[in-house]
């Protein structure tokens, strides 16, 4: 048995993950939009006699890597010397994935095309010429469909015969007798410490650091030609050595592209005429708020005979239960109030949350994702922020972790951190429960339009944020949009519904796990010390929330929401768990909002205060540890805590105060 | 001939659509004409009837284009068309799942569609058949299917 190792490198949005989930059977996220990819994630593959172990690497348009994701492709290639790298092209778009394909033959790896979205490039007349590429560019090409898997087994099998085909040359592209010159001087200069020349080939190494690449300049670090190479470089200008290899690069691809591909020639496409008209100044704001208000339509809508059929089966239980008679009673109350007040009353919330992220993979199968943060650019702009930022932010209205990993696309360190502080504020999927609860209790006219709003409020709160975090303590101007629109395509229901499950099944282990736990641990603290009444204030819960109450009594909220409060920080679903658990199922089959209605210290105001509170108070637990891991400072981890709960505090004191004088006095 | 017909049918639209999403919000506002707004079964609900005149605008753009004949009339058409069909699937499946939970869960409460979004149901009609008359060639080469 023989072990390779392959990654698959590429442009954004060429396929690479299709291929690496068809060839290892992984789920890896898929979307169409650059940037989806923002980790190296391996699988294994077997074929004949051999292991290969594949690695899937985020999109890149060059190695001179700008944001943490190409970063982390660049480094995997570079420094982990994969067996074989396999450069997955978008046939569609030749001509711009060539650029990457010769800084990869620079470098000189073995190196394996795959020929990606043979499909629309044949139906849409493009011809690339196989033999030809091999010819000119001396590497191997394979047609591939990723996602109908063909060609993916002539692809390993390529791959394969290539790590043991020996030796690898480099190509080289000249670059004029000037800089040539540079070049070899800096590259003997390199081979002079030949620990270095065997880790990075001294020709790469010596463009690479003619470029002005910072990366490569440490590569260089505690080497021994350090020196030498250093006062070797200070004699050129490197902004305009870069130039002119660049020129040079394309110059090279211009020639080579007629000889490969003939009918390489890009017209106006009909996605380009329908994108003047979703983007369009006027029109493409207002395009976007209404499919989003379609979405939450749907969400809502669609979910209602899922929620009652759910509602009823608990129900049922319930007054079974209930009807048993049976002992022991703490042990009927676990199941009633503990489990199914608790954790039923999440359940009820997934057909919900199940709709919502199916919409949101719809919008993002199509193409609409990456015109929606074109749209917002003008506006994200303004506040100084780059249009980059607003797919973070879309993305968080599923779940702010995945979000807040996006943001590794965005290149500038201050945008960046930026778009992670005010992520949090989108309205994930785990706060949907509370919001459906509530505003289906308290405004059953309005609910599906007070939802909206809170969505709403949540993006006006981000918007703000970051409006002030940039004049104060993030200073900056925004980096200029650059984002390739991706094509359109007709979802199929299929990889749709397997986006959502793939997305929405987190949610049920949650519910199953953590969303569990604390529905028992509160229940625990609502029965015990044993033989007080259930939920009462003689209860550790009661003794517990009387204690946070003072913190939240200007609030208007009483004890049990300080308690669902604070278990909410472990997972916002929870909030709504814990309500369930502490207000029990009762004796008949009053449900939670049932029950919540019926409580005199609940009013409508309240409960939009508290709905306004938990969608903006803190991060949950997950999304703190990845702010954490994204930022790698605590400093900020912290901040973004203390500053959702400011917010959530002010905004929810305002409303509770203005709501009284605006609707005079209900 | 074709010119014309398409030129008619985004006008009207817009029109149509305009009125429909007024009706909506001004009912919202004002409830003494939530009444007769009823009659005509356009309900009173201020974000739908904005999704409305949001539609309403790109058939007007449309319009616009076509009779001024710069580039791009068609496709405000058909994006207009577009979001027309996402739209009434939208309405329509809202009301098939109101309808549905009513029937099968209800307490024997009458179903009544009126209630939910049936402008929006009801204008797609004709947007559809004409995307599908004059758009299908055009979608094609977007979807590449
Ligand atoms: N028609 C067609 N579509 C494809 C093919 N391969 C992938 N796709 C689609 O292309 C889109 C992008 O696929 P991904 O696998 O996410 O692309 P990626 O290269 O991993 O993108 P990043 O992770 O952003 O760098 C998805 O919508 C896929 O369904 C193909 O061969 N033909
Ligand atoms: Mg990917």
């Amino acid at each position: 048995m023989k072990t390779i190792r392959i990654a698959l490198a590429g442009n954004p949005n060429v396929g690479k993950s299709t291929i690496f989930n068809a060839l290892t059977g992984s789920r890896q996220h898929v979307g169409n939009w650059p940037g989806v990819t923002v980790e190296k994630k391996s699988g294994y593959a077997r074929i004949g006699d051999h292991e290969i172990e594949i690695v899937d690497l985020p999109g890149t348009y060059s190695l001179t890597a700008y944001s943490v994701d190409e970063v982390v492709a660049r480094d995997y290639i570079i420094e982990e010397k994969p067996d074989v790298v396999v450069h997955v092209v978008d046939a569609t778009n030749f001509e711009r994935n060539l650029y990457l394909t010769t800084q990869l033959m620079e470098l000189g790896v073995p190196l394996v095309m795959a020929l990606n979205m043979s499909d629309m490039a044949e139906k849409s007349g493009t011809v690339i010429n196989r033999s030809s590429i091999k010819k000119y560019f001396e590497i191997p090409v394979v047609r591939t469909i990723g996602s109908k898997g063909e060609g993916l087994n002539e692809l390993l099998r390529c791959a394969i015969n290539e790590s043991e085909t020996s030796p690898h040359h480099e190509h080289a592209i000249g670059y004029g007798d000037a800089i040539e010159s540079s070049i070899s001087g800096i590259g003997t200069a390199i081979s002079s410490d030949p620990a270095l020349a065997a880790r990075y080939p001294p020709r790469w190494l010596a463009i690479r650091l003619l470029e002005g690449d910072g990366n490569a300049k440490e590569k260089l670090r505690g080497s021994s030609a350090e020196h030498k190479v250093l006062s070797l470089l200070e004699q050129c200008d490197p902004d305009q050595v870069e130039a002119e290899m660049a020129d040079r690069r394309y110059e090279v691809i211009a020639a080579l592209l007629p000889q490969v591909c003939t009918t390489c020639v890009k017209e106006m496409s009909s996605s380009d005429i329908i994108d003047q008209v979703i983007t369009n100044r006027y029109l493409g704001i207002p395009i976007f708020l209404a499919l989003m208000w379609g979405a939450f339509q749907l969400t809502f809508a669609v979910a209602t005979p899922f929620m009652t059929a759910i509602d009823e089966l608990f129900a049922y239980c319930a007054a079974a239960l209930a009807g048993s008679g049976a002992e022991p009673a703490w042990l009927m109350s676990l199941l009633g109030d503990g489990i199914i007040g608790g954790l039923g009353s999440v359940i009820i919330f997934l057909p919900n949350i199940f709709i919502l992220l199916f919409l949101l993979s719809l919008l993002e199968d199509s193409g609409y994702l990456a015109r929606a943060a074109f749209v917002m650019d003008r506006l994200m702009y303004a506040i100084g922020l780059p249009g980059k930022s607003f797919i973070p932010m879309l993305i968080g209205f599923g779940c702010n972790v995945p979000a807040i990993m996006a943001t590794r696309t965005i290149e500038d360190k201050n945008d960046r951190l930026i778009t992670i502080l005010i992520n949090p504020f989108m309205s994930c999927g785990a706060r949907l429960p509370v919001f459906v609860l509530l505003a289906g209790a308290f405004f059953p006219a309005n609910a599906g339009n007070v939802v909206f709003v809170l969505y709403v409020i949540g993006i006006v709160v981000a918007i703000a944020s970051a409006w002030l975090f940039r004049k104060t303590i993030l200073p900056g101007k925004p980096a200029p949009f650059l984002m390739e629109m991706p094509p359109y395509r007709l979802p199929t229901f299929f990889t749709s519904v397997r986006h959502m499950w793939d997305r929405g099944y987190m949610y049920i282990r949650k519910a199953g796990g953590i969303i569990l736990a604390g529905a028992l641990i509160v229940w625990f603290l609502a029965t015990f010390p044993y033989g007080v009444e259930y939920g009462s204030a003689e209860s550790y819960a009661g003794m517990l929330g009387h204690l946070l109450q003072p913190l939240v009594a200007p609030l208007g909220f009483d004890w049990k929401i300080a308690v669902a409060l604070l278990f909410g920080f472990i997972a916002k679903e929870i909030v709504v768990g814990s309500l369930g658990a502490l207000y029990g199922t009762g004796e008949d089959e009053g449900t939670l909002s049932a029950a919540l209605l019926a409580d005199p210290s609940f009013g409508a105001v309240t409960a939009f205060a508290l709905m306004v509170f938990v969608l903006l108070y803190m991060p949950c637990v997950a999304a703190i540890a990845v702010i954490k891991k994204e930022t790698g400072s605590w400093k900020w981890t912290i901040f973004s805590v203390g500053y959702g709960i400011a917010v959530a505090y002010i905004l929810a004191l305002v409303i509770v105060h203005a709501a009284p004088v605006l609707t005079g006095g209900i | 001939m074709t010119s014309t017909l398409k030129t008619t049918f985004a006008a009207v639209f817009g029109i149509l659509y305009w009125l429909s999403g007024l009706t909506m919000i001004l009912s919202a506002l004002v409830p003494a004409l939530a009444e007769p707004a009823g009659q005509f079964m356009i309900p009173a609900d201020p974000a739908a009837g904005f999704v409305l005149c949001v539609v309403g605008t790109v058939f007007l753009f449309a319009y616009r284009r076509l009779t001024a004949g710069t580039a791009g009339g068609q496709a405000y058409l058909y994006v207009a068309m577009g979001l027309s069909l996402i739209f009434g699937i939208v309405a329509l499946l809202s009301m098939l799942a109101v309808g549905a939970d009513l029937i099968l869960f209800g307490d024997g409460e009458p179903w009544d569609p009126a209630q939910v979004l049936i402008p929006m149901v009801w204008l797609a009609l004709l947007p559809a058949i004409g995307l599908y008359a004059w758009g299908r060639e055009f979608v094609g080469n977007i979807t590449g299917t």
